[in-house]
């Protein structure tokens, strides 16, 4: 080092100023502002001598959490003493998030029940929520004083009279609904009338493909990019092919539910298949894949690339003049389209009229009936608070409330009575038509290779004949075809029984040695809930079916 | 034995007869022991909470899915011991596992070469002379690594879009596109011309892969005379490379003796063992042939020679067959394709310079001494020169580990193809690969033994493979 490197060296406090001190004062600074943050945060989120109630969803589109911090706000008017907690988490996480929460005894009071296991699964939502059966089935909702729904009970107030919450294995309701969802078609009025001249709504499918056509024509003729219709999910099951392929097979469902349950399970859509009760031939399953390939068409070759942040993209920029997707997206598209001037509409997914292509194999509409609430909140087991949290539930579910929080978000009021916007209307849910349908999804491998072929069907990648071919080579593979499907249900049934009867037997092994101990409700429902099981699922139907079809012992796992 | 009995007794008198006449010394060494004892169970103190985290977090689980692939398992309450079902399933009965390794084999063969670049980068810093652009410029490659992994993606998403991509607005704005349509007819035209020559190698090798196989053992034979022990290794790799390219049409031959029915075409399945031992045998005979000197000298240009003429066959024969029809319309949809989805998992991550790649072998590169340059440089090495006998054989301990990380990587995730593609692997599952079949089979389809089964095949790939290059992948410095 030179004498003049040495004489310019910094001294004092000069020489500690370099990139690596300012560096680690600016992640110290950093550190210490986010803990501040989070102190201030937690001291806000908990103000002192209220009692503190934690809701978690992952409801992220527009305007829910808005409508919902509404009612918050309006609980808070009702009851000051207590303090609500709104938490969002992203769907994508919020699995194994509530895993998380659930598994380390610190779950929030109130929890959207869904994407994981933990809340799926019976034994698991026995273990981690309230049962709200007798609540539910004996009170009436109070915050319904005053109105028609005075002195009913809480579960007749909700249109589906929480059908969709009850848990038929565990004979319990573990969750209120607080709105409905159902899947339509969004249409930009204005785009559709450039193309068709009309603003007109299709009514049929041959109607809706014809728009789809002229649409595309208007894309030619000015140089736009212009693809008819986006799919926020692109040929998803529940949203479109299974609306059609209802339509289409719910004829077989006198050849092909056996067991006459109202469902076409994919082992009888097999059965069905050995006995040639249908087969790939079948004009109306050619129909129905013929039907779903001029409906893909309408998505633009390779939407299967397309995701639902994309699709709502090309459709709030005017390239598309429709929208495949459900009543939740509902308020993020309406401001869009106010923001832009543009009209939005909502219509049904279209089906074959008498007279069209397909019309004469399609036998009517899907039935949603069925369709049960959404937006379900369990009350946590270990909750120190749980009659706050289910008299929340109660207020939100009020007729006035719900239906205000569900105008707000601008989703379906699950609540009799209440008012629906008029953008809504379209979505109530069709309660006339056909529920059964049959189901390819033979299997886990089965199921792969059909989606796989299907995709590239519909994306007119394999012809029908290939796909078709594809999918019965692999039904038909005993290593892994139906066979295989029909073991593997054999095991799970068998195994599920037994360890349902080890259950049972503890269980009454533990009522004769501490009577008293039985007498807690849920431990006798559970043990009823079980018994049902046990008897349903003893898996000797399904021994018995394949045996007597195939003419063989069921294959080993 | 008797020599060495009488010594150990003498040892020992001599010990005893030492302790007895030192009561000092045996205290001296008793107090270094407990010294030596204190200072080891510090040590092992200091260690234990590695250890026990290791124990837990690693070996654990680890020793759970060796336990569990031998159970039936549905990740809750059903666990039946079934012993080696799981893994005879994955080896005879499963037809999706063993195909999603020919993704994996091509996109491994694809890294091989996306690794070029980030080398080349390192070596053009690391000759950088000034520091500070040097400086500024590992920085710059240092950035992208606090982007989140998730944001690359979409930003790659949004990349491959099909009507807003830059990819697609970029083809089109420098007439690209048009070549690709131009392409799209000319390539699967080519392919038809070149079905004859592909049959011929098909027919010699049993497939044009064997042909690359016998083709990189006579690049590969040693320019010494083989010893015995080396041809009986070299024909072991033979063998089990052999098999590889064969499993197919050999688990039929398999299912079919023990009853089962055969999948894939019956004259493959006939054929198989007569075009094994054919080249297996033909192999073996160039080895030897190759031994003799006279032949050394062409084994470069026979071997370079048979891999050149099947990788063209591959490339311009088998790989774009018929046309795609993706480019007509000037938007092709990258990941919405099938056929276009295996390109753009190639193509993802252009122009593949790597950060920690970069760096790694920047590290390497900053190791070689000046003198070693200053010596080439009074040899008369050009900069190609330096590259190719100083840095690249200095670094290739980098470029090894490099090559296991990325082979790790490439064999077990899924990550990206899950996001792009969801758990089926797109369209025709033709972006399934080991990883993500591995998840299908536990997460949706609810197999948890199975999935542990499937796991230990791909830790037993992966080991053999990373032996491999620790054997093979090395320079003598």
């Amino acid at each position: 080092m030179s004498i003049a490197a040495h004489e310019a060296a910094p001294t004092g406090l000069r020489k500690y100023i370099n990139a690596t001190t300012i560096g680690c004062a600016v992640l110290f600074v950093a550190v210490a502002a986010s803990f501040a943050q989070m102190l201030y945060a937690e001291r806000q989120a908990s103000p002192a001598g209220k009692k503190v109630i934690r809701i978690s969803h992952w409801q992220l589109e527009a305007g829910y959490r808005d409508s919902l911090d509404w009612a918050i706000a309006e609980y808070a008017k009702v009851r000051p003493d207590v303090h609500i907690e709104q938490m969002g988490i992203t769907e994508r996480v919020y699995g194994q998030w509530l895993n998380c929460q659930l598994i380390a005894n610190a779950a929030p009071d109130l929890a959207e029940m869904g994407g994981t296991k933990l809340v799926t699964d019976d034994s698991y939502t026995l273990r981690y929520f309230q049962p709200m059966g007798e609540i539910v089935s004996s009170h009436p909702n109070p915050y319904n004083a005053g109105t028609i729904l005075e002195g009913v009970p809480w579960k007749e107030t909700f249109i589906d009279g929480m059908r969709g919450a009850y848990r038929p294995q565990l004979l319990e309701y573990y969750s209120v609904p607080t709105t409905m969802y159902t899947t339509r078609i969004y249409a930009n009025l204005d785009l559709l009338k450039e193309a068709t001249g009309s603003d007109e709504l299709p009514k049929t499918f041959g109607e809706y493909l014809k728009a789809c056509e002229q649409l595309k024509s208007l894309g030619e003729r000015t140089g736009r990019k212009i693809i008819p219709a986006a799919s926020c999910y692109r040929m998803d099951d529940w949203m479109v092919l299974a609306k059609y392929r209802t339509g289409f097979t719910s004829s077989m469902e006198a050849d092909l539910d056996t067991d006459l349950d109202g469902v076409i399970t994919p082992l009888e859509t097999y059965a069905g298949f050995l006995r040639g009760k249908f087969s790939f031939e079948t004009p109306s399953l050619v129909a129905y894949y013929e039907s779903m390939v001029a409906m893909a068409e309408t998505l633009g070759r390779g939407f299967p690339a397309i995701d639902r942040q994309q699709a709502q993209f090309m459709f709030n920029q005017g390239q598309s003049a429709f929208l495949v997707t459900g009543s939740w997206d509902a308020a993020g598209m309406k401001r869009t389209f106010d923001k832009r001037g543009w009209r939005l509409a909502v219509f049904d997914n279209p089906m074959p009229g008498p007279g069209e292509k397909w019309g004469e194999y399609f036998t009517g509409a899907s039935n949603e009936a069925g369709v049960g609430g959404g937006g379900n909140y369990g009350v946590y087991k270990l909750s120190k608070n749980k009659d706050i949290a289910i008299d929340f539930l109660q207020f939100l579910t009020s007729l006035k409330i719900n239906e205000e929080f569900n105008a707000k978000a601008l989703w379906l009021p699950i609540t009799i009575g209440a008012d629906v916007p008029e953008l809504m209307k379209p979505f109530m849910p069709r309660t006339t038509g056909y529920t059964a349908k049959i189901d390819l999804k033979i299997g886990s491998e089965v199921a792969s290779a059909l989606t796989g072929a299907e995709t590239k069907l519909f994306n007119k990648e394999m012809s029908y004949d290939e796909m078709a071919k594809t999918v019965e080579a692999k039904i038909r593979n005993p290593n892994v075809g139906g066979d295989f499907a029909a073991s593997i249900e054999y095991d799970r049934a068998k195994t599920e029984s037994r360890s349902q009867e080890r259950v049972l037997g503890m269980m009454s092994a533990m009522a004769m040695l501490r009577p008293q101990a039985d007498t807690a409700e849920d431990q006798l429902k559970y043990r009823k809930a079980l018994m049902q099981h046990v008897r349903k699922n003893n898996a000797q139907e399904i021994r018995w079916r394949f045996e007597t079809l195939r003419n063989k012992p069921i294959p080993p796992m | 034995m008797t020599t060495a009995t009488t010594s150990i007794a003498a040892t020992n008198a001599a010990t005893g007869i030492l302790a007895r006449k030192s009561p000092h010394m045996r205290g001296r060494r008793a107090s270094k022991w407990l010294h030596k004892s204190r200072l080891y169970t510090i040590l092992l103190l200091l260690m234990f909470p590695t250890l026990a985290s290791m124990l837990v977090f690693t070996y654990y689980p680890q020793w759970e899915t060796i336990k569990y692939s031998l159970y039936k398992w549905d990740g809750q309450d059903v666990r039946d011991f079934i012993g080696f079902a799981n893994f005879e399933k994955a080896f005879f009965k499963d037809s999706l596992f063993w195909p999603t390794f020919q993704l994996v084999g091509i996109l491994l063969v694809a890294n091989l070469f996306k690794m070029l670049p980030s080398i080349a980068a390192a070596v053009v810093l690391h000759r950088l002379k000034s520091d500070r652009w040097q400086y500024i410029y590992r920085v710059l490659f240092v950035i992208p690594m606090i982007i989140p992994g998730l944001v690359t993606l979409l930003i790659w998403k949004q990349f491959f879009d099909s009507t807003t991509g830059v990819l697609n607005v970029f083809l089109n704005a420098t007439g690209l596109m048009g070549v690709l349509q131009w392409l799209d007819v000319a390539m699967p035209k080519l392919a038809g011309g070149l079905a004859p020559a592909v049959n011929a190698t098909s027919a010699a090798f049993g497939s044009v892969w064997g042909m690359v196989l016998v083709g990189a053992m006579v690049l590969s034979v040693p320019k010494k005379l083989l010893s015995l022990t080396k041809i009986w290794e070299w024909w072991a790799i033979l063998v089990v490379a052999g098999i590889a390219i064969w499993w197919p049409a050999a688990t039929d031959v398999v299912a079919a003796a023990a009853g089962g029915d055969i999948v894939a075409d019956p004259s493959t399945s006939a054929s198989l063992p007569a075009w094994l031992v054919a080249s297996i045998c033909t192999g073996v005979a160039v080895i030897f042939a190759m031994s003799v000197s006279r032949l050394r000298s062409v084994s470069n240009w026979v071997g370079g020679a048979m891999i050149v003429w099947a990788m063209g066959l591959v490339f311009f024969g088998m790989t774009w067959t018929a046309p795609t029809n993706s480019f007509a319309n000037s938007s092709p949809a990258w990941l919405g394709e099938s056929k276009l989805i295996i390109p753009s998992l190639i193509f993802w991550g252009f122009p593949w310079v790597g950060t920690v790649g970069v760096l790694l072998y920047l590290a390497g590169l900053q190791n070689i001494s000046a003198d070693v340059y200053e010596a080439a440089e009074i040899d008369g090495l050009g900069s190609i020169g330096k590259f190719w006998s100083i840095e690249l054989p200095l670094i290739l301990t980098q470029v090894r580990i490099n090559l296991i990380f990325m082979t790790i990587g490439t064999l077990t995730d899924y990550g990206l193809i899950f996001l792009l593609l969801g758990p089926q692997g797109g369209p025709g599952n033709v972006g399934m690969v080991p990883g993500l079949y591995m998840y299908k089979t536990a997460f949706v389809d609810g197999q948890f033994g199975y999935a542990c089964a499937l796991g230990i095949v791909l830790a037993a790939i992966i080991l053999v493979i990373t032996v491999m290059y620790q054997k093979y992948v090395k320079v003598d410095k």
